[in-house]
């Protein structure tokens, strides 16, 4: 008759529409077909935890990413496990082309040399924030001949000795971050622009590189991104050398460059027409005409930011007249903005999606409004410390705006109740900053939780008149709420804490004096927030071990905690850090009932996996200095308040 | 809706234009149902346009379909109708050196795309609205077998969609599948994969 089961291909269709983390574990449990079907079809892997690693890359296959960045303990012991596959069967590493390993500072150039030559189509490689790679690792690096695409920020060892290995390695290398590589220098700069001449992208931030530098830069003929934030010898006799150079650039980052100014810009629009992203923050004072007239000429600027500029009106009548197709505006911290010259811009530049006016004070009701009514596609507004903003520019947002994704209200004390009534309406919210806001209370929070339902992200820090109720009204409305800051909400007690433990998403929790907050608080909230894996308990003095005890049962996926002038003792800081394994980052400054016996007993039994500890000064000359050497030497920094 | 009989096969009989031949393709499902379809909307069923175009066949033969039903062919040939109605909403899109005029016309392009866009979705909405879970999978059955991609993604979509947020028995209901995992077999993939990953697929 007619078939009646579904072939692989159909479920793997189906499988490939799944939404969710959750369904996509439902399936797996179905029936071993179904298992298959997961163990197929995955291309990517982010591990949590290192137990699993060996069992789930047996199983996985067809991966092209695997990212270990979460994973604790990878060194290069780990590495042996990992390629100890059989040898006769395809191993994992078959077809991998993304390797996420930043942050895995236990893996060493040995691990490193022997897992990037395992995978024969590797292509992208991030080792960001491996504090302690150098120059040897480069050196593995540069075994991998087809690598496009490279990230190595913060690798505080590279020198141009290393980026030399890798220039000459790889030379089909299409896009490298050297941000923070405080070792390089405009030598390893210029070897580097003659050897990969296929490079689209690429950032020196912060380096101590030169106008030399721009020089070699310049020859780059693809280069169509370029990051240079923060670099204290670039001047505008190094810009211009790119006015006639870098032929396809697209995007230039200049902010915090303390020796640029308006002329070395103009060097750069006048060479590159086709300019859609400029960002020059906080690098020069003025902003002058000159530069605002040449951007007439750059037809395809959708991206620009000033932040800390001076502006006057006249600077937002030329970007009304000429720069008509932004999409984007930066005007953080910028002098001189005022209410005329908001709404000159935005009667212009009607596709404004992304606005920055943080610290813009003058702004008031007249100038949101008619960026409202103007910009309907609005996704993202910034209006920290916009004091003088009301309810009525809500009301127009609420009205207008119903694209808007991202609001940054931080310390807009005009915020009230009825104007986040009115905001609402804005259901397709997924991050909202109310910080500083006192004049909120649960019933304005109610409106937000029964109606933006798709928020993510909500910061509520000192908003003092909220109370339990708001939060009972946000557990059942926000369900996909992940991240949460409620630091010093003084109206909160435990009941209301209570409700927290509903929000099945949040992982990233901001708790920071409450005083009200007990065990039987956390309790309940590490007992339902399963996936919580940052939590902020600072100055919670009334938290004792009851409920650090129901932490380290509850909270497997435990990455970052601040327990600091909390009152655990002992024993209940034991049992934190050694039963959360996945545990790397903790703070434990002023602990009054932990003796010093409890802190030794306490980084012995995590020290081999935690990478980061910050602990009060007196210690460093009370712990013994076998555990201090221990923690050294598995990579852990420790930071002395 | 009337299914296909033998007598008046189409639920939505053709208005012939006069002087062109409205040429009709004929199909017999597995239960022996007869249905006359129009060229355009059989075409987008690909077995069929692989069927008349590998051999000169005459389109009056009835072609036969042994693993689809009449209830099933008659829901397909419902959507692959209104879907080529939706497609010819959209004007045809302007070449690449398009004038400033053709540029304008352009937008008005963008609106049609917009309308076009709209409607499908309340079509595909109301289209499954009272199908059973069997019914949806005799749809995919017949999709997958005639092989019409757009149809095939629509109906997977749904159905990933009917098992959203559903357990695990409501799934192999669903499916028609029994579990065949032991306790122990089972236990341990919970455990291994409830904190092992977080998956991060990127559609």
């Amino acid at each position: 008759m007619l078939l009646s089961a579904f072939t692989e291909d159909l479920l793997v269709r189906v499988y490939s529409k799944l939404g969710s983390d959750s369904d996509r574990k439902t399936w797996r449990l179905v029936c071993k077909d179904f298992l298959r079907v997961d163990s197929v079809t995955r291309r990517s892997l982010r591990v949590l935890r290192s137990e699993f690693l060996h069992g789930l890359l047996s199983k996985y296959k067809n991966l092209d990413t695997l990212d270990l960045s979460v994973c604790p303990r990878i060194e290069d012991a780990t590495v042996s496990v990992l390629l100890s596959q059989a040898v006769n069967s395809v191993s994992w590493t078959r077809w991998v082309t993304r390797l996420v390993l930043s942050r895995a500072s236990g893996l060493r150039y040995g691990g490193l040399e022997r897992l990037v030559g395992a995978c024969p189509c590797l292509k992208v490689l991030d080792v960001s924030y491996c504090w302690g790679y150098g120059d040897r690792e480069a050196w593995a690096i540069s075994s991998v001949r087809g690598l496009r695409e490279l990230k190595m920020v913060k690798c505080l060892g590279l020198s141009d000795v290393g980026l030399a290995k890798i220039a000459v390695g790889c030379g089909k290398l299409e896009r490298l971050s050297l941000k923070w590589c405080m070792e390089i220098s405009d030598l390893g700069v210029d070897l580097l622009c003659k050897k990969c001449l296929e490079l689209k992208s690429l950032d020196v931030s912060y380096l101590k590189v030169t106008s030399e530098s721009l020089c070699s830069i310049a020859s780059l003929p693809k280069l169509e991104v370029l990051a240079m934030v923060g670099c204290p010898f670039l001047d505008d006799y190094g810009l211009q050398f790119l006015e006639h150079g870098c032929p396809s650039l697209q995007a230039i980052d200049v902010s915090r460059c303390g020796c640029v100014s308006s002329s070395g810009l103009i060097s750069v629009i006048r060479g590159h027409r086709g300019l859609a992203i400029l960002n020059a923050g906080y690098c020069f004072s003025e902003l002058s005409a000159m530069v605002l007239h040449s951007l007439k000429d750059l037809k395809n600027l959708n991206t620009i930011r000033i932040d800390g500029a001076q502006v006057s009106d006249s600077s937002f009548q030329t970007f009304s007249t000429n720069c008509k197709s932004l999409v984007e505006i930066g005007l953080s911290k910028c002098v001189g903005v005022t209410n005329m010259g908001i709404m000159q811009l935005v009667y212009g530049c009607v596709g404004l999606k992304i606005v920055n006016l943080t610290c813009c004070r003058y702004i008031t009701d007249e100038a949101i409004s008619a960026l409202a009514n103007s910009c309907r596609n609005l996704v993202s507004l910034k209006l920290e410390a916009c004091d003088k903003v009301t309810e009525k520019s809500l009301d127009q947002l609420g009205s207008c705006c119903l694209q808007l994704e991202e609001l940054d209200l931080t310390d807009c004390c005009g915020v009230n109740d009825k104007g986040l009534k009115y905001l609402s309406r804005c259901s397709e919210i997924l991050s909202l900053k109310l910080g500083l806001c006192t004049n909120i209370s649960d019933k304005g929070l109610a409106y937000i939780a029964h109606n933006c339902t798709k928020i993510s992200e909500l910061d509520l820090y000192r908003c003092t008149s909220l109370g339990d109720d708001g939060l009972a009204a946000l557990s059942s409305g926000c369900k996909n709420l992940m991240k949460l800051n409620l630091s010093y909400c003084n109206g909160v007690t435990d009941r209301g804490v209570q409700y927290i433990g509903r929000l099945g998403q949040l992982s990233d929790l901001e708790m920071r004096g409450l005083v009200n907050l007990t065990s039987e608080g956390l309790t309940a909230v590490v007992a339902g927030c399963k996936k919580l894996s940052d939590l902020d308990l600072k100055h919670c003095g009334n938290i004792d071990d009851s409920g650090f005890w129901a932490l380290s049962y509850y909270s497997r996926n435990m990455r970052q905690i601040n327990m600091s002038y909390c009152a655990v003792s002992d024993v209940g800081l034991c049992m934190v850090l050694g039963n959360l394994t996945r545990l790397q980052d903790v703070k434990l400054v002023h602990l009054m009932n932990v003796t010093v016996k409890g802190f030794e007993l306490a980084l012995r039994a995590c020290c081999v996996r935690i990478k980061k500890v910050k602990l009060i000064g007196s210690l460093r000359f009370l712990l013994s200095t076998e555990i201090l050497e221990t923690l050294h030497a598995r990579g852990c920094k420790i930071r002395w308040e | 809706m009337a299914n296909g009989e033998n007598q008046n096969p189409n639920p939505n009989p053709i208005e012939a234009t006069p002087g062109a031949a409205a040429r009709t393709i004929t199909l017999k499902t597995a239960d022996g149902e007869i249905f006359e379809v129009e060229e355009a909307v059989a075409m987008e069923f690909g077995t069929v346009k692989s069927f008349f175009e590998d051999d000169a066949v005459s389109a009056t033969k009835p072609m036969p379909l042994p693993n689809v039903s009449g209830s099933a062919l008659s829901r397909v040939i419902t959507y692959c109708r209104r879907s080529l109605e939706i497609r010819s909403m959209i004007p045809p899109a302007t070449s690449e050196d398009a004038t400033a005029a053709e540029a304008v016309q352009g937008e008005g392009d963008l609106e049609a795309e917009k309308a076009a866009k709209q409607e499908r979705k309340e079509f595909e909405a109301e289209f499954l609205k009272d199908e059973s879970n069997e019914d949806v999978k005799e749809l995919i059955l017949a999709a997958n077998y005639l092989n019409i991609k757009e149809l095939l993604d629509f109906l997977c979509r749904s159905v990933a969609l009917r098992i959203q947020n559903k357990s695990v028995e409501y799934a192999r209901k669903f499916f028609g599948i029994e579990g065949d995992y032991t306790p122990e077999e089972e236990a341990q993939i919970r455990q291994e994969y409830a904190w092992a990953f977080e998956g991060v697929d990127e559609d």
